[in-house]
């Protein structure tokens, strides 16, 4: 069993079809998972309930072998999460966030004082740690946002399209620390457009279409003998065909 | 004119939630419905009472005259607490202003929508009076012109007036250090000298004589409100000219007042929404304090770093305050001047004290929208490793800081006005204390049913939610249905009566807490 297990996960929104259908998938320890598709295609709806935010009808989530339904809090205290768009408390300052944070994983003194220093520094937002959140521009809350998440060092760090918004070397610095984690053991699971960054970064992608699994397997599979962005299109051209002759 | 018939559409279709509503209504909005009818009835019994006691007292002629008076009230009422937020605090102005649409255009439309929702209350206010009116005696033809004026005129002038004040406040606060604190000081100073300022008054208003507080307080009015003044004149005299000089002047001042505001929108805005930033932050030590004690000081810094949650959820141990310090000062006045002298005053208005508390500690109710307002910042609570009842704990911790200890000094100090027994003084304590136990934990369970993460401005959440208008009304007819037999009964019973109100108010209460935290997860 890996760090994240997903089982039969199926997703209905009140009255309408499957926005997730029969999913299955697991990142193991060291892993680098991107999960990949196009806008609608389900990514978010699987992300917001692998980390509680949405509750689920079909199949189960396991989290380092602990179910999301059953024990949501032991299951919570070994990710870190980070949406699309980090919406965070705009009362207050950037400090008092991560120390907020940091009381609620229960993070030492002393270690979060140093962590803070190393992660805010890596992004160069210390010198605004003092200012409202408020006043920080979307690039500033998203590098907070990901030092929030980090400053507990999760066993398995969750992102729904991490580099949306980011200058180019917060994207480098945010693929330095995902490098650092995986070769600490701990495991990345990420929904991205860019097929860039996830052909050069992951070890193992999944691919999504209208809900349902289109691939899932390791990244060497994939690149053998054609790029990300090529296997992509191709997946997404069969899918289509296979829908239109269903239908 | 397309442009703001566009702006329009979109606020009142957000108003009233058609989109949303489209579908098969839903419990919650049946609730609503209920509570707005329930709420409207109320108040629509105390308008026509308002109306029969002046034909009461030969007073038929005033009618009108005092349905533009509480319109006026209730309109600057309304007006002084949306006027900030529609024309600042809206999450939509980026967009607005980035748009090719006049500022002038957009200030209009955030007036009129002020406007509106006050015409909307003036409308059943003048009708209901004015219905009275009809049915009580003979009307002329000009009646009808009459009132229709007034309903479309009378909240031009308050909306403005209120505008400008919250913008004083505003563009005042926005030039300190702690804007936030400096801009809810000021509001509360103006809700003291709005309650005080009655008490100021010349006038003697002497409870025995009905008719002359009436009739004083026309009086008044028509020499403190020229708009109040130039209608009861057409109302007197019924003259075109002075129909026409009303009209001009509500008119003119609105079109002064937007051409004023729009020259001045942008930079108002600018200066309101750019925050103090202290540069060069060095992180130090830092302290680290329990999960609770987290939560408990983010939920704090959320009330304190909002006007709108602070100033209506202290509203009601502001009105404590004043209760207070009003017996304090003049308990012996107040007892001559109960109107009802052939039962036993002092020993009513000493036995329903501490309902009159408990009723003024659940009008300051945070928790019934602590839910809602963490917005889209719910996805931090939901996939942090925090359990329900320990959220659930920091926001009733935040609403009894608020309420328990204002209550506990407030109590003491009428229990020494009253030379009460040490037994009613801890009744005085222990009933309003209990009230604000239940009144959090209910506001809490009241809001977790009708939660709403998706708002689009602060004000709609406190003050126009399902949860914020049942959170107040569910706790306060709880308070009314106890305090009944406080007042009709008397004698050594009463004591103990309180006693058993507040047993089963705890039993109450812990069932509440324990369906709560075990209920549906956040």
């Amino acid at each position: 069993m890996g760090i994240l297990d997903i089982k039969n996960f199926s997703k209905v929104y009140k009255g309408e079809k499957k926005a997730v259908d029969n999913i299955s998938l697991c990142v193991e320890n060291g892993d680098v998972f991107g999960f990949i598709g196009h806008n609608g295609a389900g990514k978010s709806t699987t992300i917001k309930s692998v980390v509680g935010i949405l509750d689920f009808e079909e199949g189960d989530i396991y989290i380092d072998g602990h179910s999301i339904k059953k024990e949501p809090l032991v299951c919570k205290s070994k990710f870190a999460y980070i949406p699309d768009s980090p919406e965070l408390y705009e009362h207050l300052t950037g400090i008092q966030y991560l120390n907020f944070v940091a009381d609620i994983f229960g993070v030492p003194e002393d270690v979060r004082v140093k962590r803070i220093k190393e992660y805010s520094g890596m992004f160069g937002i210390t010198e605004s740690l003092g200012n409202l959140i408020s006043s920080y521009s979307h690039g500033t809350k998203q590098k907070l946002a990901i030092t929030g998440a980090i400053i507990h060092e999760p066993k398995l760090l969750i992102l729904d399209e991490p580099f949306v918004g980011l200058d180019p070397k917060a994207v480098v610095d945010l693929k330095e620390i995902m490098k650092k984690m995986t070769a600490k053991g701990n495991a990345i699971f990420f929904s991205t457009h860019v097929l860039d960054v996830a052909e050069k970064l992951c070890n193992k992608v999944a691919m999504i279409n209208r809900g349902k699994l289109v691939y899932s397997g390791t990244m060497d599979d994939i690149i053998q003998n054609q790029t990300l962005e090529e296997f992509f299109m191709k997946e997404l051209k069969d899918e289509t065909l296979i829908d239109s002759s269903e239908n | 004119m397309k442009h703001l018939s566009i702006l329009l559409k979109i606020r009142i279709i957000s108003l009233v939630r058609l989109n949303t509503l489209k579908g098969k209504a839903n419990f919650g909005d049946k609730m609503a419905i209920v509570g707005i009818f329930l709420a409207s009835a109320f108040g629509l019994a105390y308008i026509t009472s308002l109306g029969y006691l002046l034909n009461e007292y030969n007073m038929r002629e005033h009618i009108l005259a005092y349905s533009f008076l509480v319109s006026t009230l209730i309109s600057l009422f309304i007006a002084f607490f949306s006027a900030s937020d529609e024309f600042f605090g809206k999450r939509d102005y980026d967009t607005l202003m980035s748009l090719p649409i006049k500022t002038s255009i957009i200030v209009v439309s955030r007036f009129l929508y002020i406007y509106f929702l006050n015409t909307v209350v003036s409308l059943i206010i003048m009708l209901l009076m004015g219905a009275v009116y009809f049915f009580t005696g003979t009307v002329s033809g000009v009646f009808w012109i009459k009132i229709l004026i007034g309903i479309l005129t009378v909240a031009l002038v308050p909306s403005i007036i209120a505008s400008i004040v919250s913008i004083v406040v505003l563009e005042v606060s926005s030039r300190a250090k702690y804007s936030r604190a400096v801009s809810s000081f000021s509001y509360m100073c103006i809700i003291l000298f709005l309650v005080l300022a009655p008490t100021l008054s010349s006038y003697k208003l002497d409870p025995s004589d009905m008719k002359l507080i009436l009739t004083n307080i026309l009086n008044q009015a028509n020499q403190v409100y020229p708009m109040f003044y130039l209608f009861n004149k057409i109302l007197v005299t019924g003259k075109v000219g002075d129909f026409l000089i009303y009209i001009a002047v509500s008119i003119v001042l609105t079109v002064i007042f937007i051409i004023g505001l729009s020259f001045v929108y942008k930079g108002l805005n600018t200066r309101i929404r750019s925050m103090s930033s202290n540069k060069k932050y060095e992180i130090k030590t830092l302290k680290r304090s329990s999960k609770l004690k987290a939560l408990y000081v983010k939920e704090i810094k959320r009330l304190f770093s909002s006007t709108t949650y602070l100033i209506n959820t202290t509203f009601g141990m502001i009105m404590m305050v004043i209760f207070t310090i009003s017996l304090m000062i003049s308990i012996t006045k107040v007892m001559e001047n109960m109107p009802i002298n052939t039962i036993n005053t002092v020993e009513t208005l000493y036995g329903v004290t501490p309902y009159i508390m408990s009723l003024m500690v659940c009008l300051s109710n945070t928790s019934s929208v602590s839910f809602s307002l963490e917005g889209k910042n719910i996805w931090i609570i939901k996939t942090f490793p925090l359990s329900k009842e320990l959220v659930v704990k920091s926001k009733i911790l935040v609403n009894l800081t608020l309420t328990i200890p204002l209550t506990i000094i407030n109590g003491i100090i009428i229990g020494r006005v009253f030379g009460a027994t040490l037994f009613h003084s801890i009744t005085l304590v222990l009933l309003p204390c209990a009230f604000a136990v239940f009144s959090a934990i209910y506001g809490v369970a009241i809001n977790l049913r009708f939660v709403n993460y998706s708002w689009q401005s602060e004000l709609q959440v406190v003050k126009r939610s399902i949860s914020s208008v049942l959170g107040f009304f569910g706790a306060a007819i709880l308070v009314f249905i106890a305090a009944v037999p406080r007042v009709l009964w008397s004698g050594s019973i009463v004591g103990i009566y309180d006693v058993i109100i507040i047993l089963c108010l705890g039993i109450v209460t812990s069932m509440l807490y324990a369906k709560t935290i075990n209920g549906e997860p956040i």
